[in-house]
């Protein structure tokens, strides 16, 4: 008799947790793998990862092209690098915030297939953070083709051996955890609406571009607005950001922090945002399967 | 064509543009989302001007940049794309079984596409107006509307020829049209003079309709920006009317062509790939 012929009911027991360790990583691998397909398909993949590039890169260069027109003044370098840095690392926060919540469009709307995940024993949000990976790989290869090209071919003058990595790794893993959960509560809001959240997540992304001093100073802002700008995590992301491509007093008002105080600062925020983000989801999700709009076609 | 065909061909003609008038208006999320998503981008880059120090002129390049972006968004996604939604929908099999010619169907998204992205350029160059104070000077209103409504007619013609190509790819489609956003935003030099891109990329740019309009447009609204003119004036009129008419030409041939290669490959009808 082979292994496979044992009879149910004699094969030794799965321990609970092993069992559930076992469908968390293996619905993350197969959600990844999943996430990737869908992405990079339709091509091959130095194709795919060239034209996962050139959104990011584009918005890189009206940044170098409106300071060639009108950046002509003193300390204009070291204002550009900032700015350019600043646009390139929050592509990433982009692409994980909309792409998390585009999972739920995706799959609920287009390919009609959510009602089949929930009914797979995995847990829908490990889908989510599987699906999230891929697009956060892609953005960091695109990152650093951005970073890349800024220095061969646009003078940004910050060469990777010159980079405090004690500071930009431990910020970026937090801002990524911080778009993660953004992009969860994004998820959240489109569980339970129709199909006017397929704008939010770039609606939001604008706001934030706005709100977070990305390519120029809070002091720019209207009061209020840097007021919105100071309690969101990705304002001190950022900006540590920045600092560890040695790029300081960008924002005068964030100067004055030291730059421990600003990384415990944005665990602090991250922390809240993840939980907020996550009891969100789990709200939301209720209430999708209660009311029925879980699996709800609203005309994608 | 007999006098019947004509009359249904106008026919499919209102019917399009109907849909795309009264049906998308009737989306006020929608509605709402593509007058305030490119004001959101655009207040960044009027704040990053301002952080440089630049003169206020150069917020009314923006606005105007700004203003261009709904007819863009509607030609890409709109015009472009539309047949690929109706694909996915499951409508392009409908189509093809009445009646109605695809040119029709296009003139109609063109027309009903017109409408919509006129009446969200106008909201946010009312809000550019109203809000950051931006200051136009309008030198000769003949040669804006010319400029305009040459810019607009090969910007549309484009739309057209591309819906056609769109007819046969599937999820590619997507792709290609979110990979030219931004870089269009940034070809045709949405927020800076295109000038300043240099002769080789500008000259590259120049091949969107929308680089060459933009600038015809400034330079008859930003009394400023003569000196900071791509080409001269005429020129750029002379250019997109032969756009206008080297892209219409161009969707009549690749409509009828793609539409026998979608029908013999049997790409009209299949989704999600």
């Amino acid at each position: 008799m082979t292994a496979d012929d044992t009879p149910i009911a004699e094969k030794p027991a799965v321990p609970r947790d092993n069992l559930a360790r076992r469908e968390i990583i293996g619905g993350l691998r197969n959600a990844m793998w999943v996430g990737w397909q869908m992405e990079s398909n339709w091509t091959k993949t130095w194709i795919y990862f060239l034209y996962a590039a050139t959104r990011p890169l584009a918005l890189c260069l009206i940044i170098f092209f409106i300071f060639k027109f009108a950046g002509n003044r003193p300390g204009a370098q070291t204002q550009f690098l900032s700015t350019y840095v600043g646009n390139a690392f929050f592509t990433i926060f982009i692409a994980v915030a909309s792409g998390i919540s585009w999972v739920v469009i995706q799959d609920r709307e287009h390919y009609r297939i959510i009602r089949y995940i929930y009914a797979t024993p995995m847990p829908f949000w490990i889908y989510i953070v599987g699906r999230a990976t891929v697009v956060l790989a892609i953005s960091l290869v695109s990152l650093a083709i951005i970073l890349t090209f800024g220095n061969l071919a646009l003078g940004l003058g910050a060469p990777f051996s010159r980079i405090d990595w004690a500071v930009l790794i431990p910020s970026t893993v937090l801002g990524i955890v911080s778009a993660a959960s953004l992009g969860l509560m994004f998820a959240g809001v489109c569980l339970v609406t129709a199909r006017h959240s397929i704008l939010m997540a770039e609606g939001a992304g604008a706001v934030f571009l706005l709100t977070c001093g990305v390519i120029y100073p809070l002091e720019v802002l209207p009061g209020w607005a840097a007021a919105i700008g100071k309690v969101l995590p990705m304002t001190y992301w950022i900006e540590l950001v920045r600092r560890s491509f040695g790029g300081y007093n960008f924002t005068p008002t964030l100067a004055d922090l030291s730059t421990k105080g600003t990384l415990l600062g944005l665990s602090v925020l991250t922390v809240a945002f993840a939980l907020l983000a996550f009891r969100w989801f789990k709200f939301a999700e209720d209430r999708a399967k209660k009311t029925g709009q879980l699996d709800m076609t609203t005309n994608y | 064509m007999t006098l019947t065909d004509a009359v249904d061909f106008n026919r499919a003609v209102l019917a399009r543009a109907y849909v795309r008038v009264v049906g998308v208006n009737r989306e006020i999320s929608w509605m709402l989302a593509e007058i305030f998503l490119p004001m959101l981008s655009v207040t960044a880059y009027i704040f990053l001007y301002r952080a440089l120090g630049a003169p206020k002129m150069y917020e009314g390049l923006v606005v105007l940049g700004a203003a261009m972006i709904p007819f863009w968004l509607v030609v890409l996604w709109s015009m472009a794309m539309q047949f690929y939604w109706e694909k996915e929908m499951g409508n392009l099999d409908i189509y093809m079984a009445s009646p109605t010619n695809p040119i029709a169907l296009l003139l109609g998204m063109a027309i009903g596409g017109l409408v919509m992205g006129g009446l969200r350029s106008f909201a946010v160059l009312l809000v550019g107006l109203g809000v950051f104070r931006v200051e136009l000077s309008v030198t000769s209103w003949p040669a804006l509307v010319v400029a305009f409504v040459l810019t607009l007619s090969a910007l549309f013609t484009m739309g057209m020829a591309a819906a056609s190509v769109y007819f046969v790819t599937g999820r590619k489609g997507i792709k290609i049209n979110i990979a030219l956003m931004e870089p269009i935003y940034m070809l045709s030099g949405m927020f800076f003079p295109m000038k300043n891109m240099g002769r080789i990329l500008g000259a590259v740019a120049s091949i969107v309709p929308l680089s060459i309009g933009l600038d015809a447009i400034r330079q008859v609204t930003l009394p400023g920006m003569a000196n900071l003119e791509f080409l001269p004036f005429k020129v750029e009129l002379a250019i997109l009317m032969v756009m206008t008419v080297v892209f219409g030409v161009l969707a009549l041939k690749l409509m009828a062509r793609m539409e026998r290669k979608g029908k013999t490959e049997g790409t009209l009808t299949e989704k999600w790939l």
